[in-house]
């Protein structure tokens, strides 16, 4: 337990200092692979825990996204900056928990993947929210006296609140709460049987992701200073879902390293050749054949396990 | 030995993985002085790839005619697939001023990611040629002395028609176009020189963007009584229009005028004969007669396997063209932005549209002209867009920017 959480304060740690030792593209990626890996690590508690396959979570980064953008051209604060897109986050994945989560399997998948594609519409096609050039110019905000306009505060902000958001989810999962959800994923059927109210439980589960996924949003409009309708739609869902396969489900952590290789994959390997998604493709295939615990699994030796 | 050997193979490809990831930081540092460094970034995957490859076609064909050196520099062309997503667009920009730390930087197709990575462009002085994206905000209030276009603003091919189809087609118009932001400005740029030339607004419909089903649009424009119909759509959307406004047999009582995306190369082919008789307005058509055009089509169709260029190839054109004449005029000198910025707004030269000049106020092409064209099947080129008549002069009103700032 404690080598354990030594460890994850190192990692933070390097994160924190990478500025130092590193140029500012490295330091872009590695920002991005923290946003990502949040966002991803919020579907894992749906998709590894709670063994609800989302395909619709790319409303709550749109969501978080657009509801920072336009109150953080009002005022650019820390209500702005966070606690709205959280709200906001919220409220969507409250209501669409609402209708969701009555039904299972692929009527889950379609019914998420439908309200995604409807933000996306909405989005795409109004002039108050930019229609598909989406919403530019928007400023950080100023927390504490400080500025974020600065690329090293920026970071250090960026590193601590992903540690937080990393940190509230690793006790979610932890929580008696995150082992109903475990037991919800492994027999439904049984959860309720033995008394357990179910369908609260998941939808809390929705809430507490759809929350993580917006602050994501957030993040990722302050990162760019942009947002635009594609964070609504379905290839944002998808490749969350690849990034949460390729690491690891489950794992929480796994999803930052699946969202690692992803954008590593993304950005380095696509600079050399335009045959990448091939590649990534590839890659695929060989983890789900041969490494089904995916980067964690293999890395923790169970190689060659079929699931 | 089944389990351990897939477990070495899995190492290793890790072990490689990350050396290929690190791999190119390394190398990329050592090289900082010697070529002019060009960034690009354009999609060159999924159904844009097609504009992509037109456009850095025509950049390659200009800089191989030059032996890739300008002013005794070489030329080093980095491409970067922007997949048409704004993040990663935003991200290859980053990578592209950042780590590569090009010189001049080019592209997008997609409007979005232009407004992305805007900031990013202006706040680094990093001089950016657009070679597509239209959108209008770029010469208009989110202007920058940094950022050039040799494209188009969606409004440029859209408000002369509206004279001109007033004066010469009909006076009682139905417009469409899809359901998003550029369509209805381009509708609104039609619109400016339509009514005050005495044009009739019969009526306007905005179909959603994707629609396969034109029916019941169709039917409207039918019932409207309008005489000529002014339509904006592109890719499958213009195929599927145009096939049905055919079909329904509308052709032969209204007039069909549109942008020239309409009726641009990459649809034309499977519009067919459909397309016949389709009235739009474009800055360039292959069949344009003058000399550098001859050149230029001749040219293209000679290393690009018989391949017609279109409007995006001469786009491709007269980026490179800026580049190479820009670097001549400041002898291969890149670290004086200010001047090498002074020097592309100078640029003036006979391109395949006509006479390329920059507008100064707002970085944004002068179109020489806008072809008003007719699609019609000639003996060189088959189904094409042939000119009929045409506006000269044709800038942007770049209202709110405050170039030279």
């Amino acid at each position: 337990m404690i080598v354990r959480l030594l460890g994850v304060s190192a990692l933070v740690a390097a994160a924190a200092v990478f500025p130092a030792v590193a140029g500012a593209y490295p330091v872009k990626l590695l920002q991005e692979i923290l946003i990502w890996g949040v966002f991803a690590m919020s579907l894992d508690l749906l998709l590894g825990y709670a063994g609800m396959v989302s395909f619709g979570h790319s409303a709550f980064f749109g969501i978080g996204g657009y509801v920072a953008a336009l109150a953080l051209k009002q005022s650019p604060h820390l209500l702005s900056a966070l606690v709205l897109p959280a709200l906001a986050a919220a409220l969507a994945a409250l209501v669409i928990g609402f209708f969701s989560i009555r039904v299972s399997g692929v009527y889950f998948i379609m019914l998420t993947l439908a309200f995604s594609q409807m933000f996306y519409a909405y989005a795409f096609q109004v002039a108050w929210l930019g229609a598909e050039d989406g919403i530019i110019g928007v400023p950080r905000p100023r927390l504490l006296g400080l500025d974020l306009a600065s690329a090293t505060v920026f970071h250090l902000y960026l590193v601590a609140l992903i540690g937080l958001a990393a940190l509230v989810l690793w006790r979610v999962v932890r929580s008696p709460f995150g082992h109903v959800l475990r037991g919800i994923q492994e027999n439904e059927g049984r959860m309720e049987a033995v008394g357990y109210p179910v369908n609260r439980y998941k939808l809390l589960a929705f809430v507490i992701a759809g929350i993580v996924a917006g602050v994501a949003g957030s993040l990722y409009t302050q990162f760019v200073g942009s947002i635009t309708p594609d964070a609504f739609f379905w290839t944002t869902s998808g490749e969350a879902l690849l990034m949460v396969i390729i690491g690891g489900t489950g794992t929480l952590w796994g999803a930052v390293l699946g969202a690692a290789a992803f954008i590593l994959l993304q950005s380095l390997v696509s600079s050399y050749t335009e045959r990448w998604m091939l590649i990534l493709g590839l890659t695929f295939v060989l983890f789900v054949l041969f490494a089904p615990g995916g980067i964690v699994g293999a890395l923790s030796g169970r190689v060659g396990r079929r699931a | 030995m089944d389990q351990l050997t897939r477990r070495r193979f899995l190492q290793t490809a890790s072990v490689a993985a990350a050396g290929a990831g690190v791999g190119p930081w390394v190398l990329r540092a050592q090289a900082q002085s010697g070529p002019v460094k060009i960034g690009v970034v354009l999609p060159y995957t999924g159904v844009y790839a097609v504009l992509g490859e037109s456009i850095t076609q025509a950049m390659e064909l200009v800089f191989a005619r030059e032996n890739w050196t300008v002013a005794g520099r070489k030329i080093e062309m980095i491409k970067e697939d922007d997949e048409m997503k704004p993040p990663v667009g935003i991200r290859k920009t980053e990578k592209l001023i950042d780590s590569d730390k090009v010189d001049i930087l080019t592209g997008p197709v997609h409007s979005g990611i232009l407004m992305g990575m805007r900031d990013k462009v202006h706040n680094s002085k990093t001089i950016l040629i657009v070679s597509n994206a239209g959108a209008d905000a770029i010469s208009r209030e989110r202007c920058s002395k940094w950022i050039f276009r040799t494209s188009f603003s969606n409004w440029q091919p859209c408000q002369p028609m509206g004279g001109w189809v007033a004066k010469n087609v009909s006076k009682e118009v139905f417009q469409i176009a899809p359901n998003y932001q550029a369509g209805k400005d381009m509708m609104a740029a039609f619109r400016e020189t339509f009514l005050p030339a005495g044009g009739k607004l019969i009526a306007e419909d905005y179909p959603k963007l994707g629609e396969t089903d034109y029916a019941p649009y169709i039917t409207k424009i039918k019932q409207s009584g309008a005489k000529a119909v002014f339509a904006f759509f592109s890719g499958t959307d213009a195929v599927n229009f145009v096939k049905q406004f055919d079909q329904f047999g509308l052709k032969q009582t209204v007039k069909l005028t549109g942008a020239g995306f309409l009726t641009e190369p990459d649809v034309l082919p499977a519009q067919g004969k459909s397309a016949l008789g389709v009235l739009t307005g474009h800055f360039y058509t292959p069949v344009l007669d003058n000399p550098v055009n001859k050149q230029f089509v001749k040219d293209f169709k000679a290393r690009y396997n018989n391949k017609t260029p279109d409007g995006f190839a001469v786009q491709g054109y007269d980026t490179a063209e800026v580049i190479l004449r820009a670097l001549k005029a400041v002898n291969g000198n890149t670290q004086d932005k200010d001047k090498l910025v002074d020097a592309i707004a100078k640029v003036e030269f006979d391109s395949p549209r006509g006479r390329f000049r920059f507008d100064p106020k707002t970085h944004n092409v002068i179109q020489p002209f806008i072809y008003v064209r007719e699609v019609r099947e000639v003996p060189e080129f088959g189904l094409t867009n042939v000119p009929i008549d045409k506006v000269a002069d044709v800038r942007d009103p770049g209202t709110g920017c405050t170039l030279p700032a």
